[in-house]
C-alpha cells in the first residue's frame, strides 16, 4: 500500500465508523427500553487439544429489565458458557468466537446507551466497571466462591470495600447489615464463622449478599439451588424474588430444573448444544411446548401428584459431545420427529409461530 | 412401638435402628459426642417391593440404606432378612460366611456413577467381580457378563472398554449390572439418579423398573427428589435427622400426610407449571443438628403446629390408620395439605 493512500483510507474509515456510531445511537434510541441485555449470535468455542468445543454455537436472546428469564437445558448446552461470556470470565482455552453482547444503561434523559461488551476487553477498566456493580453472578456451588481461610464477614467487608474505596473503614454494622438484610440469623456470631462452619442454605445467603451489595442491574443465577435441599431452596428462591422486587433487577435464572423454572421464570430459553431452540413467555412455553426437544423432556419428567406407575417416556440416545455437533439440527439423532434428508442436513432457523413463541424447528417451517 | 405385617411378605424387618459416629476431637482423640445419623429407626419391606425412604441432608436415610447391608456397622438395633438360603435371619448376628451369603443376595448402587466405577477396570471386570468372588471364572464369567450387559442395554462388545469411554447414563447402567450379577433379592438403590441428566433420568428408572419386574427384584430406594419416589416407589418413609417420622403408602404420604415434616416436604415443591405459583408456606430456620439435636420432639422449633408437649416429649411412632404410621403428638387432629395433582 502507497503513502499516499493511507490518509484517505484512514478519512474513509474514520468516517465509517463515524456513521456506524451514529447509526447505532439512532437505533438505540428508538430501541425498546425494556430490553436489558441482548445476546446476538453468539459464538464461543474452546480450543482444545482434542479438538473444537463449540460450547455455545450460534444463540440469540434478550432479558427485559427487571424481569427473569430462565435458561433451560442440560450438560453440554452452552448455558454457563452463555453467562461466562456475558461477564467475560470465559476460561481459556475458551473465547468469544464472533456475536455480540449489548448491555443497555440509563443514558439520562437520552434514554438508554448501548454498552457492547463483546467490544471490551476481559480485563479492562470498563469491563472491571460492569462485573459486581452492572451484572452480578452467584453460583451453584457457594463452597469453591468463597475463600476458606477467611471469615465470612471478612469477604462481606471485602467487597464493599473493592466498590466503595473510598470509604476509609467498613464497618462490623455494615456488613451485619448486609447479612441481615439477606436472612442470615444471628449475624454477630455468624460473621466471625468460616463458610465450612456455615449450612448450603446460609453460604448461598452470603454470596446473595455479595452479588446485590452494589444493587446490579442483572443477576446471573446459575444452578443457585441445585446443591440445595427442597425446603432450603424454597428460602432461596423467595428471597431472590423479594431482593428483584426490592432492587428492580433482572435476573438471568439457568438451571436444568424446569420446575424452578416454572416457578420464577416470566421469559424461558430452551438451550440445546450450544444453540437456543425454543424461547418464548412462560405460559406460552408452558401451555404450548414447541420443540421436539422441550416436549419430550416434558413428558419425561415424573410429575408430582400424579402417580401413573407406568413407564415414563424417556427420550432415546445420549447429550452428544460439544467437540462432535451432529450435522444440521444438533437434536436430530434423538428426534421422535425427525425428517431425514432434512434435519440431518440443515440447521433449523429461527421461526416465529406466534407473537412472543420463537423455535428452531424444521417442523414449523413453510 | 412396633410396626406389625403378615409374615410371609416379609423380606426385611428394622427394628430400632441405630447409628451413632463418634466425634473425636482435640490431641488426645477424645470422643466429645456423637452424630446420631440413625436414631432408632423402624421399618419393613415386603418381597418385591420399591420402599422410599426420603428427607434431606442429614437424615439418615443413606446410612439407613448402609446400615441394612452392614457396610455400615450399626451401632444398636435388630436388621431380620428372610434369606432365600438361609430363611430368616438376624443380620447383625452372621458370621463370617452366613455373612458372605447374605452380602452375595443384597447389593447396592451408588449415586455417583463417576466414582463408584474402578478406572482401571474394564467393564468385564466390574461387572464379573462378583462372579469372581464367588468362584466363578473363565468363559462362564465372560458369557454371564456380557448378557447382564445386554440386559441393562449396553453393548456386549463393550466388555473390554474402560468406563472413561462411557457417559453417567451408561456408566450406572453398568453399576446396575454388577449389583445384579448375583441374582440379589434386595437391591439398596442410593440415589441412583440425581447425578444423571434429567433426559437420562427416565431411561434410567425405566431400566430399575424392567428388571425388577423380570426378576423379582425388591428395591429400598433412597431419594431426595420426591417426583422421582412418588413414581417409582410403593410405600415410602420420611426421614428426619435420624428419625422416621412418617411411613405410608405412596398416594396416601403424599395426598393425605399426617406429619408437619412432611406436609412442609410437598409444599416446598416447585410446581410443574407457572399456572399453579401460588402462595407456599415456606419453612423456616436451618435444619437442625444430629449431633446436637432439639429436646423433645426434633421438629419442634421449625413445627408450625407445635405446641408444649413437643418441646418436652419425643412422640412415638404410632399407626393413626391402617399402614399408615406417623411421629407425631398430634396427629389425630391436625388436618394438612398434601400435594396438589396437577
Amino acid at each position: 500500500m502507497s503513502l499516499g493512500l493511507k490518509p484517505q483510507a484512514d478519512n474513509i474509515r474514520t468516517r465509517k465508523r463515524t456513521l456506524a456510531l451514529a447509526f447505532w445511537t439512532l437505533t438505540v434510541n428508538n430501541k425498546n427500553t425494556d430490553v436489558l441485555l441482548e445476546i446476538e449470535d453468539l459464538k464461543t468455542y474452546f480450543y482444545l487439544r482434542e479438538g473444537i468445543s463449540k460450547a455455545v454455537d450460534g444463540a440469540s436472546f434478550s432479558i427485559r429489565r427487571g424481569k427473569t428469564l430462565g435458561v433451560v437445558g442440560e450438560s453440554g448446552c452452552g448455558k454457563s458458557v452463555t453467562a461466562q461470556s456475558i461477564l467475560q470470565i470465559v476460561p481459556k482455552p475458551g473465547r468469544i468466537v464472533s456475536g455480540a453482547i449489548n448491555l443497555y444503561v440509563p443514558d439520562g434523559d437520552a434514554g438508554t446507551k448501548q454498552i457492547r461488551i463483546t467490544d471490551l476487553k476481559p480485563q479492562s477498566d470498563q469491563m472491571r466497571a460492569i462485573r459486581g456493580s452492572l451484572i452480578s453472578m452467584i453460583f451453584q456451588e457457594p463452597m469453591t466462591s468463597f475463600s476458606p481461610v477467611h471469615t465470612i464477614g471478612n469477604q462481606l467487608a471485602e467487597t464493599i470495600h473493592l466498590h466503595q474505596p473510598n470509604l476509609d473503614r467498613v464497618s462490623e454494622e455494615m456488613v451485619e447489615e448486609m447479612m441481615r438484610h439477606v436472612g442470615i440469623a444471628n449475624p454477630e456470631r455468624n460473621r466471625e464463622a468460616y463458610p465450612h462452619q456455615l449450612s448450603g442454605g446460609m453460604r448461598q445467603r452470603a454470596m446473595i449478599a455479595m452479588a446485590l451489595m452494589l444493587k446490579p442491574s442483572l443477576l446471573i443465577a446459575d444452578e443457585p439451588t441445585t446443591a440445595l435441599d427442597v425446603t432450603t431452596e424454597a428460602q432461596i428462591l423467595r428471597l431472590m424474588r423479594a431482593m428483584q422486587e426490592e432492587l428492580g433487577m433482572a435476573i438471568m435464572f439457568i438451571t436444568h430444573d424446569l420446575g424452578v423454572i416454572a416457578e420464577m421464570a416470566d421469559d424461558v430459553v430452551v438451550m440445546y448444544l450450544g444453540r437456543v431452540v425454543e424461547s418464548g413467555d412462560v405460559f406460552t412455553i408452558f401451555d404450548n411446548p414447541q420443540h421436539p426437544y422441550l416436549r419430550a423432556l416434558m413428558a419425561s419428567l415424573p410429575r408430582i401428584g400424579v402417580k401413573s406407575g407406568k413407564r415414563l417416556a424417556a427420550i432415546e440416545g445420549m447429550v452428544p459431545n460439544p467437540l462432535d455437533i451432529p450435522i444440521g439440527c444438533p437434536f436430530h439423532p434423538r428426534c421422535p420427529e425427525f425428517m431425514p434428508g432434512r434435519c440431518d442436513q440443515v440447521v433449523p432457523r429461527e421461526i416465529i409461530t406466534e407473537p412472543g413463541h420463537m423455535v428452531a424447528c424444521h417442523l414449523y417451517a413453510d | 412401638m412396633t410396626v406389625e405385617t403378615k409374615q410371609d411378605d416379609l423380606l426385611l424387618r428394622v427394628v430400632g435402628l441405630k447409628k451413632y459416629f463418634p466425634i473425636q476431637q482435640g490431641f488426645l482423640r477424645r470422643v466429645v459426642g456423637h452424630v446420631r445419623a440413625v436414631d432408632g429407626v423402624d421399618f419393613f419391606i415386603k418381597r418385591g417391593e420399591t420402599f422410599g425412604l426420603v428427607g434431606e441432608s442429614g437424615c439418615g436415610k443413606t446410612t439407613t440404606g448402609r446400615s441394612v447391608l452392614r457396610a455400615v456397622e450399626p451401632t444398636g438395633g435388630e436388621i431380620h432378612f428372610w434369606d432365600r438360603e438361609m430363611g430368616q435371619v438376624d443380620v447383625r448376628k452372621l458370621d463370617e460366611s452366613k455373612l458372605r451369603i447374605f452380602r452375595r443376595h443384597t447389593q447396592m448402587i451408588f449415586q455417583d456413577p463417576y466414582s463408584s466405577l474402578n478406572p482401571r477396570m474394564t467393564l468385564l471386570d466390574i461387572v464379573g467381580e462378583p462372579l469372581l468372588n464367588n468362584g466363578i471364572g473363565g468363559q462362564e464369567r465372560t458369557d454371564r457378563v456380557a448378557k447382564l450387559l445386554e440386559m441393562v442395554g449396553l453393548r456386549p462388545e463393550y466388555i473390554h472398554r474402560y468406563p472413561h469411554a462411557f457417559s453417567g447414563g451408561q456408566r450406572q447402567r453398568i453399576g446396575i449390572a454388577r449389583a445384579l450379577a448375583l441374582n440379589p433379592q434386595l437391591v439398596v438403590c442410593d440415589e441412583p439418579v440425581s447425578a444423571l441428566d434429567v433426559s437420562i433420568q427416565a431411561q434410567t428408572l425405566n431400566l430399575l423398573q424392567d428388571l425388577q419386574e423380570e426378576f423379582g427384584l425388591t428395591y429400598l430406594f433412597v431419594a431426595h427428589q420426591l417426583n422421582v419416589v412418588e413414581h417409582i416407589c410403593d410405600r415410602v418413609a420420611v426421614m428426619y435427622v435420624g428419625k422416621m417420622v412418617e411411613m405410608a403408602e405412596t398416594e396416601t404420604l403424599f395426598h393425605s400426610p399426617l406429619h408437619p415434616y412432611t406436609e412442609a416436604l410437598m409444599g416446598s415443591v416447585p410446581r410443574p407449571h407457572p399456572r399453579l405459583r401460588g402462595e407456599r408456606t415456606v419453612l423456616e430456620g436451618e435444619i437442625a443438628n444430629p449431633a446436637n439435636p432439639p429436646s423433645g420432639c426434633y421438629f419442634h422449633p421449625r413445627c408450625p403446629y407445635a405446641i408444649d408437649r413437643c418441646k418436652h416429649e419425643e412422640p412415638d411412632l404410632r399407626e393413626i390408620h391402617p399402614n399408615h404410621y406417623v411421629k407425631c403428638h398430634r396427629a389425630e387432629e391436625l388436618t394438612l395439605r398434601g400435594v396438589e395433582a396437577y
